[in-house]
């Protein structure tokens, strides 16, 4: 069953002189899986996950999220859709350095209608302990360390149950065996959860953790690879 | 609800985790804007006040009786002043003879070193009088009048001269108790008196006159039981216009002023100063909201980044917005209530104990509770639209913006 569904995608910036990020994009993401877009810099992958992410607006071209035309949503709509459908992990550690990594965790809670009044702070601790992170409640984020402050995004960026986590190359910063902490860490929600995730990367070695990658070049999808 | 005590717990981590410098240095700029507010305005307001206390403790009480416009004097004093005294409310009255006179001070008695000037001679019943001026308590060097003094005459400080210097050109170059000046007084006598006492009220209009005895001045002028001006003192609370009402309706013939009538230097002094203290209050008002403005808007555009990560994760507008407008209002009211601190505990005691001296009286800062609570209301408003303001401009961007922009 298809996740999102995106429909000749379109992003263009600038009024003078134009640059076409993202020149007509077509694909849809079937639940469950780990998708990986890849390509050179410049490609357009920042764009294409920004879009998908309901950070920014396509030019032209409709994005469904779980077949609702996000076109027609409110910006208000679109913030509880963030909220509470989307996940999003950015390439430097996003989180907030005025709240312990617990906090950073259950703000979201805070704000969710789903929450159901549940004690957020202990679903927020079980986040944490499943991204490895239970001795690191209390801290904050000038006391933790690269990989921990990219776990403790994730943990954030899971606690409301997403329909789709993205993540923008969250290894760019770490060193490799922080990476490969952090990639593992994801697979295993992918595996385990059934998480759907869509990752930005340009590590061809990131290939393996993939259940399919998008080859972009130029805003343009060139290549659309099923690994195994 | 949950909005609510997200924002509240977003504003409460930010202040707690904030850098505390800044934290100190926002409050302070508060508490000056706050303080500044107030301060200049409560000065020009205790020296209205200082000039009016001045001229009601040394010159003319409450209520001045003056003889109608046919007469030269008030005759048969004590019948006006045994009425008067009946009032309830009248503290006492005191019946004063007043004249001009030419000094002159001959220090060596060789016609060397001669000092000389105009000046008025006011007379008084010591003892009666203490009830209703200051004088009494205002004599620094040498002492104060007594009922059956006839040649020792108590004068002002700036008519002394010598010791302090502002009016030392017209004064009389620093006589002392003990030593003789003579006086020629306007109808014709003149008589040699012996400088009892020196006094200094601080009002340089009554530090140029000098007392004689009621006694002496009858002998003078030929007369009894008559008198230029009666003032009368009363008690606090009541307004004059009471008793002008009510010595009229007991028959006093006399005209009956209020001392303000007689204060018009200060009522237009008092005036042009309501018109600076409104102007000053504006500006600072504005320097004071734009100075906030100012340091609200860093402390939001260095957070530019978290309030687009907050967006990111899909918190709601209204929360950042309520949380950055609390933190504004935080700095607000705690500069006001440091403020207000500063200006009871220390400002206020400061001036007590150091008082300003003005030519008129000791000034001291004298704030008033409207006005106050004015100012506190206006730092507050600044507050909020300061932290109201750029948080929705910023909220406004894209969030891509917000982050990387
Ligand atoms: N805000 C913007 N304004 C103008 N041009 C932009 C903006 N953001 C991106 N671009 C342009 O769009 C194109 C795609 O950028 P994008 O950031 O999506 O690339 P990317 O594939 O993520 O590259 P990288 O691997 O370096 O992160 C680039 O040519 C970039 O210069
Ligand atoms: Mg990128």
């Amino acid at each position: 069953m298809s996740i999102i569904k995106i429909d000749n995608l379109k992003r263009t910036y600038g009024t003078k002189v134009l640059t076409y990020a993202l020149k007509g994009v077509t694909f849809e993401v079937s639940g469950g899986d780990f998708l990986i877009i890849m390509g050179k810099s410049g490609s357009g992958k920042s764009t294409l996950l920004h879009q998908l992410g309901l950070l920014d607006t396509p030019t032209s071209g409709e994005i469904f999220i779980k077949n609702e035309n996000t076109k027609d949503l409110s910006e208000k709509k679109k913030t509880i859709f963030r909220l509470e459908k989307l996940g999003y992990i950015f390439q430097e550690y996003a989180i907030l350095p005025e709240l312990t990594a617990l906090e950073n965790v259950y703000l979201p809670l805070m704000v969710s209608s789903n929450n159901g009044k549940k004690d957020f702070k202990k679903t927020a601790m079980e986040m944490l302990k499943l991204v490895g992170l239970e001795h690191r409640f209390d801290h904050y984020s000038n006391e933790l360390s690269g990989g921990e402050q990219q776990r403790v995004a994730i943990a954030r960026a899971l606690v409301n149950n997403p329909e789709v986590l993205f993540a923008d190359e969250p290894c760019a910063n770490l060193d490799t065996q922080a990476s490969k902490n952090i990639l593992d860490l994801l697979k295993g929600l992918n595996k385990k959860l059934g998480q759907t995730i869509i990752m930005v990367s340009h590590e061809p070695e990131d290939k393996k953790y993939a259940d399919r990658i998008l080859w972009l070049e130029d805003g343009l999808i060139v290549k659309d690879e099923r690994v195994k | 609800m949950d909005k609510l005590n997200t924002a509240l717990f977003l504003a409460y981590k930010a202040i707690v985790r904030g850098n505390i410098g800044t934290t100190i240095l926002t409050i302070s700029v508060m508490v000056l804007a706050f303080v500044n507010l107030l301060f200049l305005s409560s000065i020009l307001l205790g020296l209205v006040n200082t000039m009016n206390r001045q001229g009601v403790d040394n010159l003319y009480a409450n209520i001045v009786i003056e003889p109608d416009s046919e007469d030269k004097m008030i005759s048969n004093a004590s019948r006006v002043m045994t009425t008067v005294n009946g009032v309830p409310g009248v503290i006492g009255s005191s019946r004063h003879y007043k004249i001009g006179g030419f000094f002159t001070f001959d220090r060596n008695k060789n016609n060397q070193e001669v000092k000389s000037g105009q000046y008025s001679v006011i007379s008084i019943d010591p003892n009666k009088e203490k009830k209703i001026t200051n004088i009494n308590k205002s004599i620094v060097y040498g002492n104060y009048l007594e009922e059956n003094d006839r040649n020792k005459i108590v004068i002002g400080k700036d008519l002394a001269g010598g010791k302090s210097g502002s009016f030392e050109k017209d004064s009389l170059g620093g006589i002392n108790v003990g030593e003789e000046v003579t006086v020629s007084f306007e109808n014709g006598v003149t008589r040699v008196y012996e400088v009892k006492g020196i006094f200094n009220s601080k009002f340089v209009q009554s530090d140029k006159a000098a007392f004689i005895t009621n006694d002496e001045m009858e002998s003078i002028l030929g007369i009894a039981n008559a008198a230029h001006e009666i003032i009368v003192k009363t008690e606090d609370g009541v307004a004059e216009s009471y008793y002008l009402e009510k010595f009229s309706s007991m028959g006093i013939k006399e005209d009956i002023y209020p001392w303000t009538d007689y204060m018009g230097m200060t009522e237009s002094f008092s005036k042009s100063f309501t018109l600076i203290r409104t102007l000053l209050s504006a500006i600072a008002l504005l320097v004071a909201g734009i100075t906030i403005y100012i340091v609200i808007y860093i402390n939001v555009l260095n957070n530019k980044k978290q309030i687009g990560i907050l967006r990111a994760i899909g918190i709601d507008k209204k929360i950042i917005i309520i949380s950055y407008t609390v933190q504004a209002l935080f700095y607000a009211i705690s500069g006001i209530v440091i403020g207000l601190v500063a200006l009871n505990l220390i400002l206020v005691p400061y001036f007590q104990v150091h008082p300003l001296e003005f030519p008129v009286g000791d000034v001291h800062l004298e704030i008033v509770q409207t006005e106050l609570v004015l100012s506190a209301v206006s730092l507050t408003i600044a507050g909020f639209i300061s932290g109201f303001l750029p948080t929705r401009q910023i909220t406004n961007k894209t969030i891509l913006d917000s982050i990387w922009g």
